[in-house]
């Protein structure tokens, strides 16, 4: 495995942990708008 | 409430109201001068490749004058307009409504369109490192981590960006005598072409996180 597969992949990582990261941010603000 | 006040007299709000500052000078100018670096990278280095130094210099004078009159415009009226919106704002009070929802409605295209554009060259330039390096994955991790950094507001995307400003000045100052000089070892790339190349690789990168940032 080259290098370049590992960084494509750390990249698919990286996209997932925002996408995670995004997701619990959105939901915490719109339960706190909501009450 | 106070029984001295007579009622049904209005009660005048003596709070003093302003727009809450969040951003420092030093923010401002990561922001002025990252726009700058990425222009060099993405605009000004073409017009050298299409009309030679001369032709370049032209344009950047002709550029220049028209950027001053559009900022000396700006300055004039944006201290006369009570509202803070930008180019929209001057359009709504100089020109009316239509205008000013086609001025807002451009504005929004051109910030969705640069986004979309700058995350393609970042794929872009990653992949020029290697053709191995996929650019998908880094075309939705910039946008993801664009959208995050802008969720958490503009402190934090103008810190991120300062921090990449700093690194990249600091880079470019230890740099710029060898790149001057010729005397980094580059073998493969010919010697006309180092300066260039050696900034595109280098610098090149950090310059469209500049471009994507102040897009922002």
């Amino acid at each position: 495995m080259s290098v370049w597969t590992v960084l494509n992949w750390g990249a698919w990582l990286g996209c997932a942990v925002f996408a995670y990261l995004l997701a619990v941010d959105f939901i915490r603000v719109e339960k706190g708008r909501r009450g | 409430m106070d029984s001295s006040m007579p009622e049904g007299q209005p009660v005048a709000d003596t709070r003093e109201q302003h727009l809450s500052k969040v951003l420092g000078p030093m923010h401002i100018w990561a922001l002025g001068v990252g726009i700058v670096l990425v222009g060099e990278f993405m605009g000004w280095n073409f017009t050298v490749a299409k009309g030679g130094s001369l032709g370049s210099i032209i344009a950047c004078w002709i550029i220049g004058l028209l950027y001053i009159s559009l900022v000396m415009l700006n300055t004039e009226i944006g201290s006369v307009m009570p509202e803070a919106g930008g180019q929209y704002a001057m359009a709504k009070y100089l020109l009316g409504p239509l205008a000013a929802f086609n001025v807002g409605l451009m504005l929004v295209f051109e910030y969705v369109m640069l986004e979309a554009a700058d995350a393609l060259v970042v794929g872009a330039i990653l992949q020029s490192v290697n053709p191995e390096i996929q650019s998908l994955p880094f075309v939705i991790l910039t946008l993801l981590v664009l959208t995050y950094l802008n969720y958490r507001g503009v402190y934090a995307t103008l810190t991120c960006h300062y921090s990449l400003g700093l690194y990249h000045h600091s880079r470019l100052a230890l740099r710029y005598p060898f790149l001057c000089a010729g005397s980094e070892p580059a073998a493969l790339v010919p010697a006309d072409q180092r300066f260039a190349f050696r900034l595109d690789r280098h610098s090149g990168g950090l310059a469209v996180w500049h471009l994507v940032l102040s897009g922002h």
